[in-house]
């Protein structure tokens, strides 16, 4: 098959699919950090930092694992 | 047969048209406005020049919050007023309604269906465009903000025990329903009758010609590359479906009707929520596998990984479902500000421009059109790749 331009082709989509993965993924993460820094107060809004950093770090792991493997 | 590709061909040609027809459209009505408001106009003549925008602001965002879709005549001088005009004329064309408005006073109503005490169904025409309490077996209810609510006779909303305004339970066939059935219909027959031309012979004629390349690219470059030879012929039928009506919507949308079916964040949920169940139901045990008990892996990480792999497996629909509709109703709030502009400047040096600026984004959301139904078939097909792929173990 002619493989490799079509191949391409699918990979970059692939990508932009991503983009808006790790979007709704780190604003669900930030959604859900003020939802529980407002139910358990604390003086740093901690549960927000750790539940953004958590979507981020998650978003990276979907990037990677998307990533050609050969 | 014949009648069918005239039909497409002429909804292509009326929407490369439909741009420039819209911009008059405004036009127009400022002209036919003009005699009906002099007498508003005169009266307000005497005001300062201050108070005199205000006024013409408020009055405009109050016949427009009724639903009626018509502007008032609003002096060139007066920008704010006419800013506030193409702010509500873009989110009166972006929102669903009880009536199918074309042009003018050119439209029909459609039924309303409630269920409030019992199942309740009337026409749309008893709203009198918004304006009017319709009665219907001694219950009344208003449209207020593109939506019914219980009201008493003089159209006082009714409120329940915690204060909030009571909406009955609300099966309309509303323009963007309507446009989803039209819509279906109008493939059913055109597909069939595409079909049929096969039994005769197997040089596509007709609408096939256009439609038969289409039909071959979704199966070559995305149906078998993606899900794989042996699997795809179960998906081909869902993903033909969803890549022709998301991009006939899509279509649809970029006529001056004001069509926005696709831009509806509950349309673009509900087919979203269809490839997350196809993709979840015809999940194979490799496909399982990878997201509870990952091989390859430390053991302690296998339950840290199914969490991630499970938090991925609901955010894949919002990321379909988000792209479409914010991909749609962006194009059409750009395109339609860019219209605005020409109304607000009201002169032909910002005229000209601005009218080519606005066919150049009319011709890229063609493509966006095309584009995003292509995108969603696209990752469609991957998610089902995945759930039929059998992995050879590393």
């Amino acid at each position: 098959m002619a493989d490799s331009p079509e191949k391409n082709d699918r990979k970059f989509l692939r990508f932009a699919s991503l983009g808006v993965q790790m979007a709704v993924l780190i604003y669900a993460g930030s959604e859900l950090g003020k939802y529980l820094d407002a139910k358990y107060p604390s003086d740093k809004n901690w549960y927000t930092m750790v539940c953004i950093l958590a979507a981020v770090a998650i978003s990276f792991y979907q990037l990677i694992r998307e990533m050609p493997k050969d | 047969m014949i009648s069918k590709f005239t039909a497409l061909s002429a909804f292509v040609g009326f929407m490369f048209f439909s741009a420039p027809v819209a911009a008059q459209d405004h036009g127009h009505e400022d002209a036919h406005y003009e005699d009906a408001h002099q007498n508003d106009a005169h009266s307000n003549g005497a005001n300062t020049v201050e108070s005199h925008s205000s006024e013409d602001h408020h009055d405009t965002h109050d016949t427009h919050s009724e639903g009626h879709g018509h502007a008032d005549f609003v002096p060139a001088s007066d920008t704010e007023g006419r800013k506030a005009v193409v702010k509500e004329t873009v989110k009166h064309h972006l929102a669903d309604s009880y009536d199918f408005h074309i042009v003018g006073p050119v439209g029909f109503p459609l039924p309303v269906i409630l269920i409030d005490n019992g199942l309740k169904i009337f026409s749309s025409a008893k709203f009198h465009h918004g304006e009017s309490v319709a009665t219907v077996d001694g219950e009344h209810y208003k449209i207020h903000h593109s939506k019914i609510y219980k009201t008493d006779a003089e159209g006082t909303m009714l409120l329940d025990e915690a204060g909030n305004h009571i909406k009955p339970l609300d099966f309309s066939i509303t323009k963007n329903v309507f446009m989803i059935m039209f819509m279906a219909v109008f493939m059913f027959f055109l597909f069939r009758g595409v079909a049929n031309t096969y039994k005769k012979s197997l040089v596509p004629s007709k609408a096939g010609r256009f439609l038969e390349p289409l039909i071959v690219l979704i199966r070559d470059e995305i149906a078998i590359p993606n899900i794989g030879e042996k699997h795809y012929k179960r998906y081909m039928s869902f993903l033909l479906t969803i890549f022709f009506f998301i991009w006939f919507l899509n279509l649809a949308g970029m006529t001056p009707l004001g069509v926005n079916v696709t831009g509806n964040i509950a349309v673009t949920v509900s087919l979203a929520l269809m490839t997350f169940f196809i993709t979840q139901f015809s999940g194979k045990k490799d496909y399982w596998m990878h997201i509870f008990w990952m091989p390859g892996v430390p053991v302690l990480l296998r339950p840290v990984l199914a969490v991630i792999e499970l938090i991925g497996l609901v955010v894949k629909p919002f990321s379909l479902t988000i792209r479409l509709y914010a991909n749609m109703l962006a194009g059409h709030v750009v395109i339609m500000s860019i219209l605005g502009l020409i109304y607000i400047f009201a002169s032909y040096t910002a005229a000209v421009p601005f009218t080519g600026l606005t066919l150049f984004l009319y011709v890229l959301e063609l493509l966006v059109a095309a584009l995003q139904a292509y995108i969603f078939t696209m990752l469609a097909s991957l998610y089902f790749g995945a759930a039929v792929e059998e992995h050879d173990h590393h």
